[in-house]
């Protein structure tokens, strides 16, 4: 069995504090509240969280930038810890907001992924299968055998995303559906990202697309300035969020205007 | 059957995390024909002359005094990497753990893991030097290894905790890491013999440096200096000293250090 338990969580960023740090305080469009501390900046990125998913939700984050999405992506993943509130997680947990971390430049596309096989547990009687699915899937034929740095940066995405056929856990945390430039491997991403999302037994997937959220999740948690503004099916809280958002824009198209 | 069964699991992850070593090391290495193998080949030449520069003709046979500096050498390596490579460990590797299955002691386990690599690396190239030029000295004290390699493990692990968290509120004391491993290589016998304190300094340097008793450690492991229990007594409490500071440390700054940007 899977769960995600937060009860009442803040989580802050912590910068050490550079010259004058007053400049920090003034408020913009986006992003958290910064608080200076005696020797560090405190950037308030989760505030009052409560969330509680069991086995088989598909939960969606919506909101600005700088609302908190990944934030709380990274506190589900164990990335960031809570300063108060509990945090409670079972069962194992599969972020995905850098597939391509701890890829090394120098060595073959062949070699990085019997790396990540290894860091994902794979079995080593299975570790070759599972490079050869990565090769097949990423269609760089001979460049798999040759270095990362030898790749252009299109082919070394390609790389980069046929590794989502080495992804495996119980929870599983998205920021952005991962779109491929190339049509030839997009169908094939979508097809593995689908595949990876019925298999998880819990999904929290941040995104600013309408589409991807109403075709994944059942929930939605609109996020604001670190707080959750409102939870609940994904047309209503979308509905509500879009009308806020319009207001905010035509609240502020008024004040240039003034 | 009990026991094996529930120790095999940890050996199958240590299988992993070496194997894991091994090709980053390689990647470290690639382009050259030798490898890997640049890491015993680069301290067997350090040490050759870091051994004929500093020879202590009257103390002991240059062959003995070159095993004595080969010995100390690769553990000193070990040592420094155990500080300087632990000073941005939460700052730049941590997220790349995080997506990667480790937990924040699993990092430090997987970075510790890769220098038992060159050090066991290191280890091989010591091991058949001894057989080939003085195998009389492989005996019993042999069976001392296990003790001491939980011993260098568990301290390598709590040092390189603490280190991480004093750059993370001292930026500055990086550097200062990195010029007080220098300073120490001087002043711990990894060069020059401890039986050569006829000066008073050296002297000085042997009894109230702790890493002095470390070094002296795997030269009696490997019967290259006779069994001292105080060597061995001394590195116990300041080994269980960092342990125990490193897990009070590491919970009450856990919370904290993963959100410091």
């Amino acid at each position: 069995m899977a769960k995600i338990d937060i009860r009442d969580a803040n989580v802050s960023y912590y910068l050490r504090k550079r010259g004058d740090s007053t400049k920090s305080l003034k408020r913009g469009a986006v992003g958290a509240h910064i608080l200076v501390g005696h020797r560090y900046l405190e950037i308030a990125a989760l505030r009052g969280i409560t969330l509680s998913l069991k086995d088989g939700d598909r939960v969606g984050l919506i909101g600005m930038n700088g609302s908190g999405k990944s934030t709380l992506l990274k506190l589900c993943a164990g990335a960031l810890a809570a300063q108060s509130g509990t945090v409670d997680i079972e069962g194992r947990v599969s972020p995905q907001f850098a597939l391509g971390s701890g890829l090394r430049a120098s060595l073959t596309g062949r070699q990085n992924a019997e790396l990540k096989c290894l860091y994902m547990g794979v079995q080593q009687s299975a570790i070759s299968r599972h490079v050869e699915d990565v090769k097949e899937l990423s269609g760089l034929g001979g460049y798999f055998e040759l270095p990362i740095h030898s790749y252009s940066a299109g082919m070394r995405s390609r790389f980069v995303m046929s590794l989502l056929r080495l992804v495996r856990g119980e929870i599983l945390i998205m920021d952005e559906w991962i779109n491929a430039a190339d049509p030839t491997l997009s169908l094939a991403v979508s097809g593995l990202q689908t595949q990876l999302i019925k298999k998880a037994k819990i999904l929290l997937l941040a995104s600013h697309s309408r589409r991807v959220l109403e075709e994944w999740v059942e929930t939605l948690i609109w996020l604001d300035e670190g707080k959750i503004k409102a939870q609940g099916k994904v047309e209503n809280v979308h509905f509500e969020y879009q009308a806020w958002m319009n207001m905010r824009k035509a609240a502020n198209s008024a004040e240039k205007l003034e | 059957m009990h026991i094996w069964k529930s120790i095999r699991p940890h050996l199958s992850d240590l299988v992993r995390f070496f194997h894991i070593s091994y090709i980053e090391a390689t990647s470290q290495h690639r382009g050259t024909y030798l490898g890997v193998l640049w890491i015993p080949l680069s301290s067997l030449i350090f040490s050759a002359m870091l051994a004929l520069v500093f020879r202590h003709s009257h103390v002991m046979p240059l062959g003995d005094f070159f095993l004595y500096v080969l010995t100390g050498y690769i553990f000193w390596g070990f040592i420094a990497a155990s500080i300087t490579g632990s000073t941005d460990v939460i700052q730049s590797r941590f997220e790349f753990a995080v997506h990667n299955n480790l937990s924040l002691p699993g990092l430090f386990g997987k970075l510790l893991i890769d220098r038992l690599f060159h050090y066991f690396l290191n280890l091989a190239l010591l091991v058949a030097l001894i057989l080939l030029m003085s195998p009389s000295k492989i005996g019993p004290e042999i069976a001392l290894f296990l003790p001491f390699l939980l011993l260098i493990a568990a301290t390598s692990m709590g040092t390189a905790y603490l280190v991480n968290l004093v750059t993370i509120f001292y930026p500055d004391a990086k550097t200062l890491f990195s010029v007080g491993v220098r300073f120490m290589f001087f002043v711990s016998p990894v060069f020059w013999s401890v039986a050569e304190t006829t000066s008073k300094t050296r002297a000085v340097l042997v009894q109230y440096n702790p890493v002095a008793y470390y070094l002296s450690l795997p030269r009696q492991v490997f019967g290259i200096e006779p069994i001292k229990p105080l060597a061995w007594f001394i590195a116990v409490i300041v080994s269980i000293t960092v342990c125990i500071v490193a897990c009070l440390a590491y919970h009450r700054s856990q919370g904290f250090v993963r959100n410091v940007k």
